[in-house]
């Protein structure tokens, strides 16, 4: 196991990247962080946070799971639980920030785009990940990244919150 | 959960029913968007294949595979097929034949849905058997339940009317049973007869004595058809004794819940006041039956397939 | 192999047998069995059973005569019906012929011209009676001609109520059920006939305790009345259905019973109240790949009589007097042949399926084996 952002890299990221959305938004009359579940969620609400800390406005707050929108629900593994899809707010007209922790083949990317969508039409979808580790499948790219990593495909990256570090394990493969 | 079919709830692990009453409570927020559908199954085509008519428990399963992005195909046999002779597996070896991923079955005989479940590799759930279950029901009344209450250990349920033959009492019993909840059944002699000991309930004689203890109290339908036979003198005998009237539902605590697997009849097993006085909650269990019946599709559709993650 | 087998209770037979030394020293030879309730669906219902396959069937069950049911096409209710074939291999076939026109209840049959016609008892096959004054005058009647008369007790009304036992298991599994009471009633109905007639009364199916002790009542009070009860009724009970997969195998008429009921009939075969039928009511496939309450009833039975009734009662003596020497008592009959039993032998009903389908005992290991006919 190999911790490559500790606690005070992660702060300093955090903090980076609400910077940078407060500067790509300046003028934008209404937008909104929506986490994915479940390792978006905890970055959203530390954006929102900063976010506000900086001065702005505090932006509308939304999650998303994905499930019902994967398409490798036919592994004939354990089904995955169903969490909570929560937009509390008008998503036609909004501009929609989406959230998650990781960036990978960006498939959960093209799914929670696709369930966005069915709650309304927003102005624009931007994509912010803490990290980036590469190897993506589908033409998704995210507009904020506060880490990029290069990794094997078989690799496992972690962002445990709790901890406030980064892991990356190397996989089987 | 891994498994293919449902046939009913006798047997069915506590984990299981928690789990898809759980994913029924989620599956609710599907109804509630603008679009109100996923695509969790597209390209799969789910069957309903009525023997019986019930245009409400085939539509909802119906609503419930197209909200879930699945195609639907209709058979209604009560009227085609089976009155040419063809057997019930015949008619099966045909649907077969179509790929189905999943066959609604409703058939007057009891295991007619564990007969095809043995036969064929599509999944089978049970829409009603003869007078043995139907889960989905079941399911619905007891997310309706949950809602209200959370756990359903500990609390009282009432079924009342034509237990013996009522499908849905059955699997209510099985299920409530299972879930912690104690089940008291009362109803004419005829249709509350002294070998329903062999399931978990408690047989009271009228409704009065129900109706005090019960948190919720279901009220069965009256088969019209029974009715003048030797099973049951009338209607107006029938909503005197064993009928929830607004004067007997005074008597019932405070918070009770009035439910009822529909269709219902005025004034025979149910007044109309207290069909749509506050405590009913009849409508909520049409809405949930939807949930439950999506539920039920996520967890039994889609055993094989790619696999990908990020 | 010419080899020399003890017969129980007497003396040895020369038999020609291909077996092992050690197989050959643990033979025995019987009275050959006796079924009293043959259905064979034979003939008329070819999908079902042919005259050959039914032959080798009784062969191989170690039964030297069948008495089959008047219930074929056409019925066996005037002389010209019976059947013509009397013996094929080592097997005689007997007839019943019917007790009432078309086994419908309501008018007698010729029985004393189908009695000279070959006919070795009287039955309805297995088809109650509604109208007891009809029945009491059949049983008057059939008494002056000497003929057994065999009645499948039930009251027909309760009787065509329900597929399963009425009681724990149908409640559970949701099948209509069949009460208990069906067959109490028609036992007592037909003591009470037997008694005020004084004819000869054989009760088949029988399944409940109640008829048991009804049944040992009446013979101690000296009635001419018998009974007996299917081999697999002896083995199986309404708990076999509770695994829930509604085995079309096990939709019998009358329904399997309780197991205290079952209990009974092997107590009341083991004391000699009952005798013992192999109940041979072979389906074909396509009767039996339905719904459980759409399937035909029956099941084959010659091939499994004797290792369920040995394994319900672990005695071979026993299990010898209830099928093979009670039935001669019952109808009257000499049979001389014997049937060679290894009693350390099994039989798996499912093996035989290709020829007797649909046994209710297939799946099951069962403690002895027929090894075949001795003439």
């Amino acid at each position: 196991m190999n911790v490559v952002w500790t606690r005070e890299q992660l702060d300093e990221g955090v903090k980076r990247l609400a910077s940078q959305l407060v500067t790509t938004l300046v003028g934008v009359p209404r937008w909104a962080l929506v986490g994915i579940r479940d390792g978006g969620v905890p970055l959203a609400d530390e954006l929102a946070d900063e976010v506000e800390r900086l001065g702005a406005r505090r932006p509308d707050r939304g999650d998303v799971d994905i499930t019902l929108y994967r398409d490798d629900l036919y592994t004939g593994l354990e089904k995955p639980v169903l969490g909570d899809t929560d937009l509390p707010f008008p998503v036609t007209g909004c501009g929609i920030v989406l959230v998650d922790d990781v960036l990978f083949t960006g498939r959960t990317v093209r799914a929670a785009m696709g369930e966005v969508w069915d709650f309304g039409r927003p102005d624009f979808i931007k994509l912010v990940v803490l990290v980036d580790r590469g190897h993506r499948e589908l033409p998704v790219a995210a507009d904020l990244v506060a880490l990029s990593l290069h990794t094997r495909k078989s690799d496992r990256v972690t962002v445990d919150w709790d901890r406030r570090e980064v892991r990356v394990e190397p996989g089987a493969g | 959960m891994e498994r293919k079919d449902l046939l009913g709830l006798r047997g069915m692990p506590r984990a299981e029913i928690e789990a898809l009453i759980s994913t029924a409570a989620r599956m609710r927020q599907v109804g509630e968007r603008r679009i109100k559908k996923v695509p969790t199954l597209r390209g799969r085509l789910v069957v309903s294949l009525f023997f019986e008519n019930s245009t409400r428990t085939r539509t909802s399963f119906e609503l419930a595979a197209k909200r879930l992005s699945a195609d639907t195909l209709s058979f209604n046999v009560s009227t085609s097929s089976t009155a040419k002779g063809e057997t019930l597996m015949d008619t099966a070896r045909n649907i077969h034949a179509m790929q189905p991923d999943c066959i609604v079955i409703r058939h007057a005989s009891a295991g007619a849905p564990a007969l095809l479940a043995r036969s064929f590799p599509f999944s089978v759930i049970n829409a009603g058997d003869g007078i043995n279950e139907h889960p989905s029901q079941a399911l619905l009344d007891m997310l309706t339940m949950s809602d209200h209450w959370g756990a359903l250990d500990g609390r009282t349920v009432a079924i009342v009317g034509d237990v013996q033959h009522s499908r849905v009492a059955r699997s209510n019993i099985f299920g409530l049973a299972t879930m912690g909840a104690r089940v008291v059944v009362a109803g004419p002699g005829t249709m509350c007869r002294r070998e329903l000991a062999a399931l978990p309930v408690t047989r009271r004689h009228t409704i009065d004595e129900v109706v005090g203890e019960a948190d919720a109290i279901m009220m069965l339908r009256i088969q019209r058809e029974r009715l003048g036979k030797a099973m049951l003198p009338s209607a107006r005998e029938y909503a005197a004794f064993y009928g929830l009237d607004l004067d007997r539902l005074q008597r019932a605590r405070p918070e009770v819940l009035v439910m009822h697997p529909g269709p219902i009849n005025r004034g025979v097993e149910i007044g109309a006041e207290v069909a749509d006085g506050g405590r009913s909650v009849i409508l909520d269990q049409v809405t949930n039956g939807i949930a439950v019946r999506m539920a039920l599709l996520y967890h039994l559709l889609g055993r094989e397939g790619p696999v990908d993650e990020g | 192999m010419k080899a020399s087998v003890p017969v129980l209770g007497g003396a040895a037979v020369e038999v020609d047998l291909d077996v092992s030394n050690e197989v050959l020293s643990r033979l025995v030879a019987v009275p050959a069995f006796v079924d009293l309730y043959c259905d064979p669906g034979f003939p008329g219902f070819p999908p079902r059973e042919t005259l050959d396959s039914l032959v080798v069937g009784a062969e191989a069950g170690g039964f030297g005569a069948l008495l089959c049911s008047p219930r074929v096409e056409p019925i066996v209710d005037v002389p010209e019906n019976l059947g013509r074939v009397e013996a094929r291999g080592g097997v005689r076939l007997l007839n019943a012929a019917a007790l009432t026109v078309g086994l419908g209840g309501v008018e007698l049959t010729e029985m004393g011209l189908l009695a000279r016609a070959g006919a070795v008892a009287l039955s309805d096959g297995g088809v109650p009676h509604r109208d007891t004054a009809v029945l009491r005058n059949a049983l008057e009647y059939a008494r002056e001609f000497d003929l057994t008369v065999l009645l499948r007790p039930a009251d027909a009304d309760l009787d065509i109520v329900g597929v399963a036992n009425d009681s724990a298991a149908a409640v559970r599994l949701g099948l209509r059920g069949n009460p208990a009471a069906t067959e109490e009633i028609g036992v007592a109905r037909a003591l009470a006939l037997c008694r005020a007639t004084g004819a000869t009364v054989h009760l088949t199916h029988l399944g409940t305790a109640v008829a048991v002790e009804l049944l040992d009542r009446a013979r101690r009070e000296g009635l001419p009345i018998s009974g007996s009860c299917a081999a697999r009724s002896l083995l199986l009970c309404e708990d076999d259905l509770d695994d829930g997969a509604y085995d079309a195998r096990y939709r019998l008429h009358p329904p399997l019973r309780s197991a205290a009921d079952r209990a009974a009939l092997v107590d009341g075969v083991r004391a000699g109240v009952l005798a013992v039928a192999a109940d041979h009511q072979p389906r074909a496939p396509e009767e039996k790949d339905h719904e459980f309450e759409r399937a035909v009833p029956g099941s084959a039975g010659l091939e499994s009589a004797f290792a369920a009734a040995y394994t319900a009662l672990g005695d071979l003596e026993a299990t010898v007097r209830a099928l093979a020497i009670m039935p001669r008592e019952i109808i009257g009959l000499e049979v001389k042949t014997l049937a060679i039993i290894d009693p350390l032998g099994t039989t798996l009903p499912a093996s035989a399926g290709g020829r007797h389908r649909a046994d209710a005992l297939a799946g099951r290991q069962l403690r002895g084996a027929v090894l075949g006919l001795s003439r």
